[in-house]
């Protein structure tokens, strides 16, 4: 118990160090998780407002190499494909088979549009809590982070883990009727976002004979389904003869993904700033139970409040062998964002952390 | 599996915290809901007055409260649904507490609205939803399943805000939303009725850009029918419903935020911000144009102007952001109130007048605060109600006030309490007499006399508290480990208090301590594996004192622990889905995988059921443990995957807990809250458990011993222990001959009891045979698992009756129960907790009393409310045909002792709780008889539990007499419960009602004839003479005389004589030898009458 006496004059120093954190670092580190957001949430392309400002068109190759059964050329904008076509070379008599989408169909991307609306929503979390905003507790800062990285995880999740689906729900979707020509019936189609590559699986079917001998056993639900894999539709079953995967890596998916990585942890640092302890202290005790708290665990959460740069390139240095990769990625995206960017604190901040190991 | 458990919730001094992140009123503007970030839901009694007081906590969500909505038509079912972000809802009933639906759906709902259309709708309605996913869903008010979605063609995305359009001119109910990109769409809902019963696709009628995002509510008047008002968080937009043409648009000021408005009245608006303002507008005509049918939008634009007529504010310290309400009633006895929610868990509400007019000079005028409340208020105002269960202990000390419990672990085999303190200390105490020092009065010499120890090594809190021997009977029983705040890791003794290591890790405060789990390589290693704040984890060998494994690179908090008992790894896996792989022996770490490869790994391992702990971690959600381990898949949970199935492991980890707590009439249940790390107690009765025990100590006509038993259990325990291996060893060789003594009922009651739970204990001699290996080669520090102590029995019945029973209402009564019943009167009101299922349970706050007057709450102490006398006095009319047809039977409860009189008690509590607790559809539609015929066979099948039973209930007057149910003179009252229970009447207020007019009964009967004669005992043992004998002196040849009964007439008795040969009361276990030993003795001719008697003696024990 003796060393749980922290005097009067270490109680004062205490208290100013958690009002500074409080003030001083909890807004710093928000501006820097704002602006990594903004940057994040730029790349998703939204038009703000539907105003009408016209979102950029981007096409994306599809099955490049020469083995590829299946090409495509898919436009995408915003988180719509608004433009696809497919050549697939169908693999027993070589025919080309062609079809586009039509003229007044897009395809909306249901994960881009999640992880958009996530991060958008991370964003006005933060933005009601400018430099103005005094936070009182520690516990204020735990929730507000808690919330933001409920929405981070789930921008992050929604891009790297698609749907699973049934065959059928894939042979029932609106997606089928987009094309023309229209698909033929032994053709499904499916677009989905794996990480950061834009991803196409045509499936060639073949109908199964009502009297086959063919032991019948639906497929569940999967990202990508394998030859064999039956199912029935329309009371008809289907077998799975060919499966065709192209994908193509969309580099400002890849962009967003490192932001969600980076500002993740930038929020798990924030709250293991030693906000358990100092609460103690302030909320519920009041000054005259507070001599509990001993001084050592308040010299470890000090320590965590001195310099949050520091602590945070020498905790990046401990895990470097962890964060290998997403370093490398930063270095990229610092290359590609030009001039401009180098100016922000953000970018920065990231760039100097990418040249400490 | 309903369990007929009775909570009492014992506080602390500190409120749980509760950052509101939902608030409604009800209809009736007398409960205020809230929905916390931590997961609980809060209500608050709404006086006439205005004044706010807290009433219950509803605890059951896992995550985040995101809304609430009302989900039945109020008036005939105050029934309320919660959703949360992690995708559960639930439709609790808000008078009584009750959960009544609950589900788990893929998806986060941000609004709910509750449409009924009674003309073209059957059923109980629906529950349209919107939130993080496209569209709006249609959700089934009664059952919770997706009935069907709205669908939208253009632009579809996810939905901000929606409102019902209801209109008599329109003659049309339309759903109006605005999606998250800002488009208006509206759905035709009562046209669209049918449609959706066929599930045909429903699609948006119309769709319009209203140019601007982040849209908090949309609202549509009622009063002009015209009007539709939408809230972003910049600005505040007025449309024309006919066209949709923008009639005006006020922006918000620098740095404020709108977060929602109401229509007050025609033309006249309130709109609230995300810092706790609201401004009240008038829009006004400009005269130029008044036309109700404008050719041309931009004409009318300009006739709507907002004029501000008055504010609110918050004064003192905000927090954000601030949830807001309005509820407007134009009925007479109503107020027109706005109310909101802090993230500090304070409520504010305003009173709007009818008419708010500006000040004279034209400048707004500021509406006063009507009421502002907190939990903590209402913990400070009731302090005695509040009191934490050690709270005196720590008290009693210093005379300061007493460190809140951070921590703490019940240990249900010895009836111990640990709790951890804020200032370091460890208490150990027992965990009933605990609570009867906190809870009754007039003890204040129980409470010097509370046997307790003070463990001290931790310099400041004590974080998290581990007891193995419950876990895994790998370890000893003695052992005890500790985790603090100061980074350290301590293992005691419990019997001695010693400091058997400790491990110091530097590595923040302990999170969480848990257990190895069962696999070969690990097998003979105690090891202790503990989370701390810097997200490291450290295997600690506990006999070696070393630390085998400090894992400290993990960037985020650890989610699931798991082991790799072949290659000798060490899996964990963080929250951000990262899975890290250590090696144990040499401490490296040989993998990290993000992502696919990552959950692989984790389902890989999914197999080898070493699952070690689940999400539950400090931070994210309190330690309900089992209570949540039905929904613990929340954190898996993706939105991608439509369908979310609970692990194995998590349910199977569900019933071994479930078990645990069925196998004790009396459990205290540690709940640790969110945030603020302060824990409280729940004490729970088994009320069929209870019963259950003291029927069998009832047939051994065992006497109520006195409630205190004040000795040192542990140290006996140690004792009788080592005196028993002693003795078994002794019969082994010599098969010696002990004396008889009077304690022998209590060994048979723990025999009869066992009898009851065949399967139980057959699955626990199992856990002793184990216990025993392990025990060999060490000294027997206490008495196995699986028995009870009768005199805990009693203490806890009695207990539970002095909780129930509503003091105070009448003097004379009360003192009768005092004096009779030997049961103590409570020192303050008791917080009751309703248990709704394995996972949901209500409490009661300090407070929940307040609504009464000033004066009432003096006398009163423990009344639920009003209703209870009212019930009472009907019960007893009820029943007053009854009693005269009972009353030879009477007579007999009258001669007997107290024990029985509590016993008949109890057991009409038990009854009462049966049938409140039956499911409204199995009453519903059935005749009564029918009815009667199910409580009865449920009643019989809680109470048959074996053969052997029967056929001595034929044997057993006492039995027949004291409390058989249900005799057809009992049909009336489980009639008039029933019907209560129909009315909604709540349980706590049947079993009160009820138990005052029984005890009323009882006491009348018993006043009389206990002043005519010392109570005797009737007693009709097997050949069916009739002793009347003085209690005291012939209580032993009675009980012999039992004895001889039950050996004679149960032959599962004696079998389950050795599997229980070593659970003996370790009370009196110590001047007991070995009970088989001593039945040879006592009753040679049968057992050579029955041959298989003295076989299984043989064999097994002699």
């Amino acid at each position: 118990m003796a060393a749980g006496m922290a005097s009067a004059a270490e109680r004062a120093v205490l208290e100013e160090e958690f009002k500074w954190l409080l003030q001083e670092e909890v807004h710093a580190v928000l501006k820097q998780l704002q602006d990594i957001l903004k940057e994040a949430s730029h790349r998703f392309a939204l038009s703000v407002g539907g105003s009408e400002a016209v979102v950029k068109q981007e096409n994306f190759m599809l099955g490049t190499s020469s083995t590829d059964q299946v090409k495509g050329v898919l436009t995408l904008q915003g988180d719509a494909l608004c433009q696809a076509d497919i050549n697939m070379k169908m693999p027993r008599n070589n025919q080309l088979l062609h079809f586009a989408f039509r003229e007044d169909k897009q395809w909306k991307l249901q994960q881009i549009q999640d992880a958009r609306n996530h991060v958008n929503q991370a964003i006005y979390l933060l933005t009601n809590r400018d430099v103005d905003y005094q936070f009182k507790t520690g516990s204020e800062v735990l929730k507000l982070m808690d919330a933001v990285m409920l929405q981070l995880t789930r921008a992050r999740n929604r891009l790297t883990t698609p749907a699973t689906l049934t065959l059928p729900e894939i042979a029932s979707s609106g997606l089928t009727k987009m094309f023309t020509p229209a698909l033929p019936s032994d053709i499904l189609v499916n677009f989905y976002i794996n990480l950061n590559k834009l991803c196409l699986t045509v499936y060639q079917l073949h109908a199964l004979q009502p009297n086959s001998t063919k032991h019948f056993r639906p497929a569940g639900g999967s990202i990508l389904h394998n030859p064999g894999a039956m199912f029935e539709f329309g009371s008809q079953r289907y077998e799975v003869s060919h499966v065709h995967k192209v994908e193509c890596v969309v580099p400002w998916l890849n962009d967003a993904l490192v932001f969600f990585t980076v500002s993740l942890q930038l929020c798990q640092q924030l709250k293991d700033k030693g906000w358990l302890e100092i609460p103690v202290l302030r909320e519920v005790l009041g000054p005259a139970n507070s001599a509990s708290t001993s001084a050592p665990v308040c010299q470890c959460a000090r320590g965590g409040t001195k310099g949050a740069f520091h602590q945070w390139k020498s905790e990046l240095g401990f895990t470097e062998d962890l964060c290998v990769f997403w370093l490398l990625e930063l270095q990229a995206i610092l290359v590609s964002l030009g001039k401009s960017a180098l100016n922000s604190p953000t970018t920065t901040s990231l760039l100097l952390l990418g040249r400490t190991p | 599996m309903k369990i007929s458990m009775q909570a009492v919730a014992l506080w602390g001094k500190r409120a749980p915290s509760h950052s509101i992140t939902a608030i409604m009123v009800t209809e009736d503007q007398q409960t205020i809901v809230t929905g916390s970030q931590e997961g609980q839901i809060c209500l608050w009694n709404l006086s006439s007055e205005l004044k706010i007081s807290s009433r219950e906590i509803l605890f059951g969500h896992t995550a985040s409260v995101t809304c609430l909505a009302k989900a039945r038509d109020f008036e005939k079912q105050p029934y309320v649904v919660s959703a949360t972000e992690n995708g559960e809802m639930c439709v609790w009933n808000v008078t009584s507490g009750q959960c009544i639906e609950k589900a788990k759906l893929p998806y986060r709902h941000t609004a709910i609205y509750y449409y009924h259309c009674s003309f073209r709708m059957t059923g109980d309605g629906w529950l349209l939803c919107c939130g993080e996913y496209q569209d709006v869903l249609i959700i089934d008010a009664k059952t919770l399943a997706v009935l069907h979605t709205l669908i939208s063609t253009q632009s579809s995305d996810w939905i901000n805000c929606m409102c019902i359009v209801h209109s008599t001119r329109i003659q049309e109910d339309s759903l109006v939303a605005v999606s998250i990109t800002g488009d208006l769409k509206v759905w035709d809902l009562s046209s669209s009725v049918s449609s959706i019963q066929e599930k045909q696709s429903v699609y948006e009628k119309e769709s319009k850009s209203l140019d601007c995002t982040n849209c908090q509510t949309i609202r549509f008047c009622t009063y002009t029918e015209r009007l539709l008002l939408v809230v972003f968080s910049y600005c505040w937009k007025v449309y024309d419903y006919c066209d949709f043409s923008l009639l005006c648009t006020e922006f918000s000021q620098r740095g404020q935020c709108f977060a929602g408005g109401e229509v007050l009245a025609a033309y006249r608006l309130i709109i609230w911000t995300e810092d706790g303002h609201s401004y009240i507008y008038q829009l006004l005509n400009s005269g130029l144009s008044k036309s109700i049918y404008p050719t041309d939008g931009k004409v009318l634009k300009e006739t709507v102007y907002p004029h501000l007529l008055c504010s609110t504010d918050v004064k003192e310290y905000k927090s954000f952001p601030f949830i807001m309400g309005f509820m407007n009633e134009r009925k007479e006895p109503f107020y027109k109130i706005l109310f909101a929610g802090e993230a500090s868990g304070r409520i504010t509400i305003w009173h709007i007048p009818d008419v708010p007019v500006s000040t004279l000079d034209g400048s707004p005028k500021e509406i006063p605060v009507a009421a502002a409340w907190t939990l903590q208020d209402s913990f400070d105002k009731h302090q005695s109600m509040s009191e934490g269960i050690i709270d005196h202990l720590c008290a009693s000390k210093d005379g300061t006030a007493s460190a809140a419990v951070i921590s703490s672990v019940y240990i249900p085999n010895l009836d111990k309490l640990v709790c951890g303190c804020e200032d370091g200390k460890i208490f150990i105490t027992l965990a009933l007499h605990a609570a009867k020092a906190r809870l009754l009065e007039n003890i204040s010499l129980l409470k010097h006399t509370l046997p307790h120890k003070i463990l001290k090594g931790h310099s400041c809190s004590v974080t998290c508290l581990l007891y193995p021997y419950s876990k895994s009977v790998r370890f000893d029983p003695s052992w005890l480990v500790s985790g603090g705040q100061d980074s350290c890791v301590i293992w005691w003794d419990i019997f001695t208090e010693e400091i058997l290591h400790q491990f110091t890790l530097q590595a923040g405060p302990v999170m969480n301590l848990l257990l190895s789990p069962e696999c070969y390589q690990l097998k003979d290693h105690r090891i202790v594996c503990s989370v701390c704040s810097d997200h490291s984890v450290a295997l600690l060998h506990l006999q070696e004192r070393i630390c085998l494994l400090h894992a400290r690179k993990h960037l985020f908090p650890v989610k699931m622990i798991k082991f790799h008992p072949v290659e000798n790894l060490l899996v964990v896996g963080c929250e951000d889905d990262s899975v890290y792989i250590w090696e144990i022996e040499t401490g490296t770490l040989e993998r990290h995988e993000t992502g696919e490869m990552a959950k692989a790994i984790l389902t890989s391992f999914e197999d080898s059921h070493c699952l070690v702990m689940d999400s539950i971690l400090p931070v994210s959600q309190d330690s309900q443990r089992h209570k949540n381990a039905a929904y613990k898949s929340s954190s898996s949970y993706k939105l991608g995957a439509l369908s979310c199935n609970l692990p194995h492991a998590e349910k199977s980890s569900d019933k071994v807990t479930g078990t645990i707590h069925v196998r004790w009439p009396f459990t205290i249940l540690p709940v640790k809250t969110n945030w603020n790390n302060i824990s409280f107690h729940v004490l729970l009765f088994d009320l069929e458990k209870l019963v259950e025990l003291l029927l069998s100590s009832q047939l051994n006509g065992l006497k109520s011993s006195n409630s205190f038993h004040s000795y040192d259990t542990l140290k006996r325990a140690k004792s009788t222990a080592e005196k028993r291996t002693l003795t078994l060893k002794r019969n082994k060789t010599s098969g010696c001959l002990s004396p008889m003594d009077e304690q022998i009922n209590t060994i048979f009651t723990n025999q009869v009891h066992r009898d009851n739970n065949t399967a139980r204990s057959l699955e626990e001699s199992g856990g002793i045979k184990r216990q025993k290996k392990l025990k060999s080669s060490k000294k027997i520090r206490m008495q196995p698992s699986g028995k009870i102590d009768a005199n805990i029995t009693t203490d806890t019945a009695k207990l539970l009756l002095s909780c129930l029973l509503p003091w105070g209402v009448d003097k004379e009564l009360d003192n009768l129960c005092v004096r009779y019943l030997d049961i103590l009167r409570l020192q303050c009101p008791v917080s009751f907790g309703l248990v709704s299922n394995e996972n949901h349970i209500s409490l009661m706050l300090p407070g929940w009393n307040s609504t009464r007057g000033v004066l009432e709450e003096h006398t009163l102490i423990n009344l639920v409310s009003r209703k209870v006398l009212d019930l009472s006095n009907r019960y007893i009319t009820a029943a007053q045909g009854q009693i005269e047809k009972k009353n030879g039977l009477e007579n007999d409860v009258e001669g007997t002792q107290i024990s029985q009189t509590i016993f008949s008690l109890l057991r009409k509590v038990a009854l009462v709780n049966t049938i409140a607790d039956m499911p409204f559809e199995l009453t519903n539609g059935i005749d009564s008889s029918q009815k009667l015929e199910f409580v009865r066979n449920r009643w019989r099948n809680t109470e048959a539990f074996s053969p052997s039973f029967h056929s001595f209930y034929g044997e057993s007057p006492n039995y027949k007499s004291g409390s058989r149910f249900p005799d057809s003179g009992n049909i009336s009252l489980v009639k008039l419960i029933s019907c209560w229970r129909d009315q909604s009447v709540k349980i706590i207020e049947t079993i009160q009602a009820v138990l005052l007019a029984e005890v009323q009964r009882s006491m009348k009967t018993l006043k009389k004839t206990s002043v005519i004669s010392q109570p005797v005992t009737m007693i009709e043992n097997g050949n069916g003479e009739i002793h009347t004998l003085p209690k005291i002196e012939q209580t032993e040849q009675t009980e012999l005389q039992y004895i001889k009964n039950i050996s004679l007439a149960t032959p599962v008795s004696v079998v389950k004589q050795d599997s229980c040969s070593n659970s003996a009361n370790f009370q009196e276990a110590e001047d007991m030898p070995d009970r088989c030993v001593l039945e040879e003795s006592e009753s040679p001719d049968e057992m050579k009458s029955h041959p298989w008697m003295s076989k299984v003696c043989s064999c097994k024990v002699c």
